[in-house]
């Protein structure tokens, strides 16, 4: 063991600068494989016990107070699997929120903090000690994108009438959390609350808190209880899919992160075999000398890939450490996104298994790269010559097509076979890498509504609810590029559960179209249902199911499926005839108005509200809310965009370093001889540089390809993962192209700074090295 | 008859830092090197003879002085307009050969030709009908260099040497590492290709290759310490070589 330490002393000192490259890509590799590893075992595992903390209701269900009687509560009690009930009041309003500086309509729960509750307690994180009178305690999330401060004032406007309250601090609470679950739960002093309610009494809601061993079945019994009693749920949840809901995005970030995490560890792995191949090449006569000294070659085998090994372990260590520098961040990012406060904490068992997998990694590619040192007789090595050495004149220049440099080039390529090889598969992975990030970029940056389409169901540019029938005068308003009425509050009853129901006229006209298997109903007798619907219940397409709705049922055929991520799959879709088999007092209130320049949005609403004044019910200014809704994503996908173009420019830099410095190595003595027969550097350059391309270009086209062709596949499992069955993703074959052309060019640009290496060598060194 | 100067060092200068010493090598140096001369460079272990070719030939930068080669004083030159003045004016063979070992000896030889001369039909014309001059056969050209043996190697050098017609030749011990029968062999190719016009410098220890020579130069600590004139090789002039033992003896060897 001695023997073989004070021998890799020799081999870590040769290969230093090598090394170097190695460990920075093991490094980055780590960083984000331990950071993503942490996340992704971490976040769901403290949400949970956040939830446990503050005692997170396993279903709850919001119905207008007027619905609500004590029987409610003890019938409740009385179904099976319920352990606790809890009722809490509060005023439920849709108002305009500033978020991330333009207007949201949001719907919130306003609460009486002072109403001690022993169901989804809250937790103050921030609170000012000045008594404030009318004061606010604001969701975490709603504090994060409001740009307010604590003694701020949190502003709206209902009903003509200005709300103004200081904001006291600032709650943690696991029941709503962010916007996915369609509701953001605030918190009003007394004063504050009750002055709320006085304006807002038949906005007055019961909120009904549920303790279960089964959260699904509590919440589906529940459900069906109340659709039985015909009560109006406004909104409902439960615990897990409230989870799902918030933390979608985060599960998003982790599976990129895991997925270009394991990409550049292949890479290190792929690099460091080879360099440890190159070693065993260059130090052939070196390693026969130590055999024919009595050296095992277990013990040289030990001493080659040790530095590697001690390296490794040491920049996987470095990694570990490093990614809880980088944790805060990622973990503000899951707070900004799920509103969910994450604190980074040390997890000794992942680091270990990090550290576990990346040397198991490091340790059995080296060691696989180093067994050809088992096979190098003595004599032979000695005389520098490497088993199975394949010296062909590949390109007899007698006979090839093209001038000299050409066929030299040619012959470089052919002679390079394995750092060519190494460099294809590099250049295969980081276009697929590339590739991906391009896709993201191009769809949430360039294309927000391919993402918007993806995660959201209709997404008008106003929403407008009126007493009157106003479709055919909207329609010929300037600016109005088409009026639909369309309905997603409407409820149905299947197998005695409730679903929330969009109900449209015609589904061609929507905008997005959220069908991913079948079609979506044209006729009357005719439903798409929800990917959970699907599920829960094994429903096939052609399949006849029974709606009901106050005691009337009707069969509808299933003609397809739809995705909801915010309702969860719990969804069917049919048409406005169909739905009037069932409640023939229907009629449609709600119109969806698709404007041709969506900017002027806010101005085509007051010009609604001052022309039919009372006779509008609500507006909603849709585009704003998506705006404002796209923009942390739109950001935070530029961020990650940037961050993965830099470390894939980084990693090109660094493979090429290690390829480019064992081929002038290994080629030192043969481009003196070059330069003495009257090469130029220029000449030696593009010849080294040329003899890349064919593998640069051919691993880029393999991976546009693949990219091209499974980047969906890709895609689609990410999303299904959140629940998004129906990706509206574009894979526009020019942005793979564009990629690819910028990989090219990068790759030669870098190769031709580093190869200008050997200008720096001088013949006669060359010759006498 | 009056000789032409082909290249006229002055005052050369070549050191080299080892460790905190300098050394020096080649110090201040005064050389003339004449056309179709065969010009041998002899001198014990470390007197310089290799720098000194070397520098000659542009291969190595003087740190002062002047090479006029040609008219064109080299020491002015920077590296690429070095490499396009080698490969259109020197020629070299190398003690240990230096063919690139991934090509077959024809390939070795038109990777110079072709450099200077793109018809390519021309040049491997004349590598044929070198390699038939210096003995080596179709069958042995096609092949790599580690599949000939060491003689047909140096012979495939000179060839390669001599494609673009070189104004002159700088060879590094080409026989040392060789045995007597190849030593032969490639002497006598340069002979012959000195005999037909072409200049040649050449660096040896050995006293057989220095008789193929016309002109004998000693080099001692970096300086010329002796001059000797031969004349035209010729193989029965045993006059010669008690010349050149004489002179040897008088430098010390």
């Amino acid at each position: 063991m001695k023997k073989a330490i004070t021998l890799s002393k020799y081999f870590f000192k040769k290969n230093i600068k090598d090394i170097i490259s190695l460990v920075i890509i093991i490094l980055l590799s780590t960083i984000l494989f331990s950071s993503a590893i942490i996340i992704n075992f971490n976040v769901s595992k403290d949400y949970d016990k956040e939830a446990d903390k503050l005692n997170t209701a396993n279903s709850f269900f919001t119905i207008p107070s007027v619905e609500y009687t004590d029987n409610i509560l003890n019938d409740i009690k009385n179904i099976k699997g319920i352990e606790s009930v809890e009722v809490q009041d509060g005023i439920m309003l849709t108002i305009p929120v500033n978020m991330e500086g333009s207007i949201q309509e949001q719907n919130q729960i306003f609460y009486n903090i002072d109403n001690v509750s022993n169901i989804n307690k809250k937790e103050i994180i921030k609170e000012t000690t000045d008594n404030v009178r009318y004061g606010i305690y604001l969701s975490n999330y709603t504090y994060i994108h409001s740009g307010l401060n604590i003694k701020g004032e949190y502003k709206f406007n209902i009903d003509n009438i200005a709300y103004s309250f200081n904001i006291k601090g600032v709650v943690n609470e696991m029941q709503y959390g962010n916007y996915t679950s369609s509701v953001i739960g605030e918190y009003l002093s007394s004063d504050a609350y009750n002055y709320l309610l006085e304006n807002n009494k038949e906005k007055s809601v019961t909120i009904i808190s549920v303790k279960s061993k089964n959260s699904y079945s509590s919440y589906n019994n529940i459900s069906k209880y109340l659709s039985g009693k015909n009560i109006n749920v406004l909104s409902k949840n439960y615990k897990e899919q409230s989870k799902n809901q918030r933390l979608a995005i985060s599960n998003i970030l982790v599976l990129i992160l895991m997925v270009f995490a394991s990409s550049i560890l292949i890479i290190s792995l792929f690099v460091s075999k080879f360099k440890i191949e190159q070693t065993v090449e260059e130090e052939t006569s070196n390693m026969g000398a130590l055999k024919a000294l009595g050296y095992t070659s277990k013990e040289i085998i030990m001493s080659c890939i040790l530095p590697y090994i001690i390296s490794g372990l040491l920049f996987t260590i470095l990694g570990i450490v490093a990614s809880y520098f980088v944790l805060p961040i990622l973990s503000k990012v899951i707070e900004m996104q799920s509103g969910f406060i994450w604190k980074v904490k040390i997890d000794l068992s992942l680091n270990i298994l990090v550290l576990l997998i990346n040397m198991i990694l490091i340790t059995t590619f080296t060691l696989v790269a180093s067994l050809k040192i088992k096979k190098l007789n003595p004599i032979n090595a000695i005389r520098g010559i490497a088993p199975k050495e394949n010296n062909k004149n590949h390109f007899e220049i007698e006979k090839a097509k093209g001038n000299i440099h050409f066929i030299l080039m040619l012959k470089n390529f052919m002679n390079t076979k394995k750092q060519n090889i190494l460099l294809g598969i590099m250049l295969f992975l980081i276009t697929i890498i590339s590739s991906f990030i391009g896709i993201l970029f191009y769809n949430v940056n360039m294309n927000p509504i391919n993402f918007i389409n993806t995660l959201v169901e209709e997404h008008p540019s106003v929403v407008i609810s009126s007493n009157l029938d106003l479709r055919k005068k909207f329609e010929t308003q300037e600016n109005v590029k088409s009026v639909i009425y369309y309905d997603e509050n409407v409820t149905l009853n299947y197998k005695d559960n409730s679903y929330k129901t969009f109900v449209a006229e015609n589904f061609k006209d929507l905008s997005n179209d959220l069908c991913y298997k079948g079609k979506n109903p044209i006729n009357s007798n005719e439903v798409a249902i929800g990917s959970k619907l699907e599920e829960t219940y094994n429903i096939n397409i052609g399949d006849y199911i029974t709606l009901s709705k106050n005691g009337k049922e009707n069969k509808y055929k299933v003609v397809g499926f739809i995705q909801s991520v915010n309702y969860s799959g719990e969804v069917v879709e049919m048409t406005l005839d169909g739905y009037k088999i069932l409640d023939n007092s229907y009629l449609p209130t709600t119109m969806y108005i698709y404007l041709d320049n969506e900017q002027r949005s806010e101005e085509f609403i007051n010009q609604v509200k001052n022309e039919y004044g009372s006779d509008i019910i609500s507006t909603m200014n849709y585009a704003e809310s998506m705006e404002s809704a796209t923009t942390m994503y739109v950001s935070l996908v530029s961020i990650i965009c940037i961050i993965i173009i830099i470390i894939t420019l980084l990693l090109i830099y660094l493979i090429l370093y290690i390829v480019i410095s064992s081929i002038i190595m290994k080629r030192k003595q043969e481009l003196g001889i070059f330069k003495a027969i009257g090469y130029e550097n220029k000449e030696l350059v593009k010849q080294l540089v040329g003899g890349f391309l064919p593998s640069t270009i051919i691993g880029s086209m393999l991976g546009l390809i693949v990219s091209k062709f499974f980047m969906s596949d890709v895609y689609n499992k990410i999303f299904m993962s959140v629940g998004a069955y129906k990706v509206s993703f574009e894979y526009p074959l020019i942005i793979f192209i564009s990629l690819v052309i910028f990989l090219i060019l990068a790759t030669i640009i870098i190769a031709t700074i580093l190869a200008h290496k050997i200008k720096r060598i001088s013949v006669y060194s060359l010759i006498k090295d | 008859m009056k000789k032409n100067i082909m290249i006229s060092a002055k005052n050369l200068v070549k050191s080299f830092n080892s460790g905190d010493t300098k050394q020096t090598i080649i110090n201040n140096l005064d050389i003339d090197i004449y056309d179709e001369d065969f010009t041998i460079i002899m001198g014990s272990s470390g007197a310089g003879k290799s720098t000194l070719m070397y520098l000659l030939s542009g291969m190595d930068k003087a740190n002062s002085g002047s090479i006029i080669f040609k008219d064109k004083d080299i020491c002015k030159m920077n590296n690429d307009e070095l490499a396009i003045f080698r490969r259109r004016n020197c020629g070299f063979v190398f003690q240990q050969i230096y063919l690139l070992d991934k090509m077959s000896l024809m390939d070795n030889v038109l990777t110079s030709g072709l450099l200077v001369n793109n018809n390519k039909k021309e040049i491997v014309g004349k590598a044929k009908e070198l390699f038939e001059r210096v003995n080596i056969p179709e069958i042995t050209y096609k092949k790599n260099m580690n599949q000939v043996s060491g003689g047909e190697c140096q012979r495939a050098g000179i060839v390669r040497a001599a494609i673009n017609n070189p104004s002159i030749i700088f060879a590094d011990e080409p026989t040392g590492a060789l045995n007597s029968e190849n030593s032969n062999a490639v002497l006598d190719v340069l002979t012959n290709l000195n005999n037909n016009g072409q200049s040649i410098i050449m660096v040896t220890h050995d006293k057989k290759s220095a008789l193929r020579g016309n002109r004998i130069i000693y080099l001692k600590d970096g300086k010329i310490f002796g001059e000797l004139k031969l004349g035209k090789y010729e193989t029965n002039d045993n006059t010669r070589n008690e010349k050149l033992d004489k002179f040897l003896k008088e430098m010390g060897w």
